[in-house]
């Protein structure tokens, strides 16, 4: 997320307006990639690049409710992590650790920690470098479904292998 | 404004009143004719009261608006409206006609007074026992104008104070994170407020995701968890309010969070995570050492110390799901107190020490509850989606907390008294959460 | 978000270089977070002093002050409206006063010091107070009053309590020089100005406190009631002859506080007080038109003489055989309705009783009240017990006021000849169950 500007300073007012918009700008494309994750514009991932790894490989696993255990399904997204991550070392990527909302917020940076650490196992067991992961826990801070309903929930509960650079959801 | 109601615990008799009613009656009964009556429990109705303006009070200085407000939102008083008034106080120093106020049903009346002394506010006022014919209180102050506001705060307390026997808790500001923005981008930062939701302050820019933010014992600092949005560790952060300065809390290789003050302020103690656990910390402001507590492949967190400093209550999940644990304050062996259904977390010690306020998830549901220190005498006093984060009054018979309903709303702050009667919002001018209730602001200088 | 990136896209870079503005930018103007002036307004506020009690033209006016502890202070306060004969006895009883006793000895004036409230002491006859308060009124408005008066009437109250008879006497006294009084104090505010009135009241009134004699008035109202007294006096001499000695009967209370003759005299003095207050109230009116003190305690006094005969005091009277009509009926209230009686006037109590605590104290404050056979109070409820908890005073407070806005009680008139089993009550307070 990048700042926005929030000044009483004279001066700075106008700097700090200019920011706002260029600010806007962003959460609103970035709201528009979360809605879209899931079918992706296939054709224009080049092999190797950040948006093939999130549309043809998948970058993030998902939890049951209070667990930090991984799912069938998340195990088989890892398998194809560790194989793209492997085959393109170039990348160091963070682990972001996230947690639905019904939990009490300290609790749920631990266990995002959690999740985000064993994601993080995970791949180092499929041979992913150990000094090419961080990992960092958003407990429910960031939320990517907003709603009051088990269909936001799960996608809260999850884990995300972020090769992009920025924090992300 | 309130909503009052009996929660279930309210209907359970307790057992040694019982017995000390029968010994009263029995006692009574064998001596001669006397007719010996046990009265338990009155009603909830808050008590009638007047507070009328004070006389020169100008709009610039409503004290009695502030005065009444306070009371009202203290659930144990009912103000009588302003229409009901039997008589206008013009002169302060000139007994009230009590028998007017009566018949008005008030059974107390506060009258008031301020004037300018040299430049500075002089604010005196009077409590009176309309039934009793007499005054019960009556004090003055003198202040700079500009600080009005406190003058009528301590009024309310030393009023609260004669009527309920307890400390009051109205010169008191609390410390909470304002947010802003949708749900997926909250913004979030440290803002200071009064009690009652005046004087709104941020103290936080726009560089970091603040959250969990406690007092110093003095108020003089505020320890919280921050998120560089630059990118970065979330890390316990200390901010000296005065100085405006911030400095990170230790230096760890991982996220360190949930901080809390000692009792004596000269300890900061919080969760350190490592590879996936979290365990408790505490470090000393002067020395910056570290003393770990907790070895734990588990989850603890939300640690709070006793006031006498003496122990610490937290979570922590190491039995399976998250519960409340007691350890003497330089560590040592943990013994669970929660033992109710569901799980337990956010622990919160009261400065009376008599009962630990916590958060309870049960089936999806959050309840704000306390319990005696030992783990009995659990209630809950409200519950809900989603009730967190308790937070206690000065005088350890309130509790301030958040609720927020999900989806696209946001969080807004609530105060419930220690029998769950009495629940009010507490204004804020944004969403708002994690709220932190300072000390008497009169105690801490 | 997401890190699909895509360079082709003109944007892109734009975004990158404001970002990276933003940050750096942000990186300069927030590393050092400006200071917040919230510490500023820490405590700019100081209590100067306590304001200081009302005595004007109230006799209840007397405060209990901020430091004394307990709600015994109350009660006294409150029972100064009652008759004196009957309070002292109870309050003799319960809590023999040692030191008030000795303020009783002092100058009225003297006396004034708020620390004497502690005891639950009955409060002194009306024209002790009205002594003490008319100087301080004339002088300075607000200045804190002592209550110096419940010691006095303890003390008076304790002579009392010996003698019956002479309680009966002075009660007859007594109604009348009510209405001397009432008649008296009414002309007194159509003839004099009402502030003049007042000063003069109170001048009279310590005179007649301190020397017990009619002081001849140096204004009007002084002479009247100096002529009340004087009526007092023709009616019955022996009253007048106590009255006179009403000083010496203080210092014979330390000494003795079981005289007869004390108690007759201070039932005149009582008399002769009220009557003073009356008019008091009645000057004091022309602020406050409404305020009618004096209604509350016509009730009790009037209450109060219906149950006996003698009209003397409750539960000391019952427990002298010589009050005959008591003791006379063998009627004796079953258990059965004895507890019906005790759910009845516990509920009626409970409707009013506002509860202003969050906790309750571990030892319950027990409020003992005395009805007059149609259920009014015959006193001001009692405090029997203390606590040092703060939320003690709290809830027997709380209680007490119950006690007197929900009065009378009704009690069924089948429950009458039994008067005598139900006429003192002790209420226990307790609101643990529901904390």
């Amino acid at each position: 997320m990048m700042p926005t500007v929030l000044s009483p300073r004279v001066g700075k007012l106008a700097l700090a307006a200019f920011l706002a918009l260029s600010v806007g700008a962003c959460a609103s494309k970035n709201g528009a990639d979360d809605g879209s994750l899931a079918g992706g514009a296939g054709s224009a991932s080049t092999p190797g690049s950040v948006q093939d790894f999130v549309v043809n490989v998948g970058d993030r696993v998902f939890f049951e409710t209070d667990q930090t255990g991984l799912t069938a399904q998340g195990q088989a997204t890892l398998d194809k992590q560790a194989q793209w991550l492997n085959r393109y070392p170039r990348y160091s990527f963070v682990i972001e650790g996230n947690a639905d909302e019904r939990g009490t917020r300290e609790y749920n940076f631990a266990l995002g920690a959690r999740r985000a650490e064993t994601v993080r196992n995970y791949l180092a067991a499929r041979g992913v470098a150990g000094n090419r992961m961080r990992t960092i826990s958003y407990g429910k801070e960031r939320p990517v479904a907003v709603c009051n309903d088990i269909s936001c929930w799960s996608q809260n509960r999850r884990a995300v292998t972020n090769i992009g650079g920025t924090p992300g959801s | 404004m309130n909503h009052f109601k009996m929660p279930a615990f309210l209907q359970q008799y307790s057992v040694s009143s019982a017995l000390g009613a029968m010994l009263f009656v029995a006692l009574s009964t064998a001596a001669h004719a006397e007719l010996n009556i046990n009265l338990s429990g009155g009603n909830f109705q808050p008590m009638p009261i007047a507070i009328t303006d004070c006389v020169n009070e100008g709009q610039a200085t409503p004290v009695a608006s502030v005065i009444t407000n306070n009371l009202s939102r203290s659930g144990l008083f009912q103000p009588l409206p302003k229409e009901q008034f039997p008589e206008r106080i013009s002169n302060f120093d000139v007994p009230p006609q009590f028998d007017a106020w009566k018949a008005r049903g008030a059974q107390a009346l506060v009258t008031c007074r301020v004037s300018n002394d040299g430049g500075r506010l002089k604010a005196e006022f009077r409590l009176f026992d309309v039934f009793a014919n007499q005054q019960l209180v009556g004090q003055q102050y003198s202040t700079d104008p500009a600080s009005w506001r406190r003058v009528a705060h301590l009024i309310s307390d030393a009023v609260y104070s004669r009527i309920t026997g307890e400390k009051g808790f109205f010169d008191s500001r609390v410390v909470f994170i304002d947010e802003s923005g949708p749900a997926k981008h909250r913004r979030k930062r440290l803002a200071i407020m009064d009690q009652d939701g005046a004087n709104f302050k941020a103290l936080s820019g726009s560089d970091m995701l603040v959250v969990t933010p406690r007092f110093s014992p003095n108020s003089q600092e505020i320890t919280y968890m921050g998120f560089p949005l630059s990118g970065g560790d979330p890390k316990v952060y200390l901010l000296d309010v005065s100085r405006g300065s911030r400095e990170v809390v230790g230096n760890f290789p991982n996220m360190s969070f949930s901080p809390r003050f000692s009792p004596d302020g000269r300890r900061i103690i919080m969760s350190l995570e490592q590879n996936g656990n979290a365990n408790l910390y505490a470090m000393d402001l002067q020395s910056r050492s570290m003393t770990r507590l907790t070895t734990t492949a588990a989850i603890d967190t939300s640690p709070s110390y006793s006031p006498d400093g003496s122990q610490i209550v937290f979570e922590s999940d190491r039995g399976g799901t998250q519960q409340l644990y007691l350890m003497p304050a330089g560590g040592g062996s943990a013994q669970r107190i929660s033992f109710g259904e569901g799980r337990y977390s956010t622990p919160v010690w009261s400065p009376k020490g008599d009962y630990i306020a916590f958060t309870r998830q049960k089936g999806g549901s959050f309840g704000i509850g306390i319990m005696k220190p030992d783990g009995s005498g659990e209630r809950i006093l409200t519950e809900g989606f989603h009730n967190e984060g308790p937070t206690w009054a000065p005088n350890g018979r309130y509790l301030m907390f958040f609720r927020d309903p999900g989806g696209q709303g946001g969080p807004k702050l609530f105060m419930v008294d220690i029998t769950g009667r009495v629940q009010v919002q507490v204004p804020t001018p944004n969403y708002a959460s994690d709220p932190a209730w300072g000390p008497l602001l009169s105690e801490t200088r | 978000m997401l890190k699909r990136i895509d360079w082709k896209e003109p944007g892109f870079p734009l975004s990158i270089a404001l970002h990276l503005v933003a940050v750096l930018w942000g990186l300069f103007a927030f590393s050092s977070p400006p200071p917040f002036d919230a510490a500023n307004e820490a405590i700019p506020v100081e209590v100067v002093s306590d304001v200081s009690e009302m005595t004007r033209g109230s006799k209840k006016a007397e405060k209990v002050l901020p430091n004394t502890p307990e709600q015994v202070d109350k009660v006294a306060d409150l029972r100064k409206e009652n008759d004196p004969g009957q309070e002292k006895t109870d309050t003799a009883s319960i809590k023999p006063p040692t030191k008030q006793e000795e303020t009783v000895k002092d100058d009225p004036a003297a006396a004034e010091p708020p620390q004497a409230a502690q005891p639950p002491i009955p409060t002194p006859p009306a024209r002790q107070e009205a002594a003490k308060e008319p100087p301080k009124e004339a002088s300075q408005p607000p200045i804190p009053t002592p209550p110096s008066k419940p010691v006095k009437a303890a003390s008076a109250v304790a002579a009392a309590q010996d003698e019956p008879d002479d309680k009966r006497e002075a009660e007859i006294i007594r109604e009348q020089q009510k209405k001397d009084q009432a008649k008296k104090a009414e002309e007194a505010r159509k003839l004099a100005d009402q502030k003049k009135a007042e000063e003069a009241q109170k001048l009279a009134d310590q005179k007649a406190a301190e020397q017990k004699k009619a002081d001849e008035a140096r204004k009007e109202e002084a002479r009247k009631l100096a002529e009340q007294k004087k009526q007092l006096a023709d009616k019955i001499a022996a009253a007048e002859a106590k009255a006179e000695h009403e000083a010496k009967l203080k210092a014979e209370k330390l000494a003795e506080q079981r005289k007869k003759e004390a108690e007759a005299k201070a039932k005149a003095v009582a008399a002769a007080k009220k009557a003073a207050e009356d008019k008091k109230r009645q000057e004091a009116a022309e602020k406050a038109p409404a305020f009618d003190p004096n209604a509350i305690r016509n009730k009790l006094m009037a209450s109060h003489e219906r149950p006996t005969s003698s009209g003397s005091t409750g539960a000391q009277v019952s427990r002298t055989p010589s009050l005959g009509t008591r003791t006379a009926t063998g009627a004796k209230l079953s258990p059965s309705d004895r507890e019906a009686l005790v759910g009845m006037i516990g509920d009626q109590i409970r409707r009013c009783w506002n509860l202003t605590v969050t906790s309750a104290p571990s030892v319950k404050p027990v409020v003992h009240i005395e009805l007059a056979a149609n259920g009014e109070l015959v006193a001001a409820p009692r405090l029997t017990n203390s606590s040092g908890e703060p939320n003690f005073r709290a809830v027997a407070e709380s209680g007490m006021r119950a006690i007197r806005q929900c009065s009378p009680y009704r009690i069924p008139a089948k429950y009458a000849q039994y008067f005598d089993d139900w006429k003192n009550i002790n209420v226990r307070l307790d609101p643990s169950d529901l904390l």
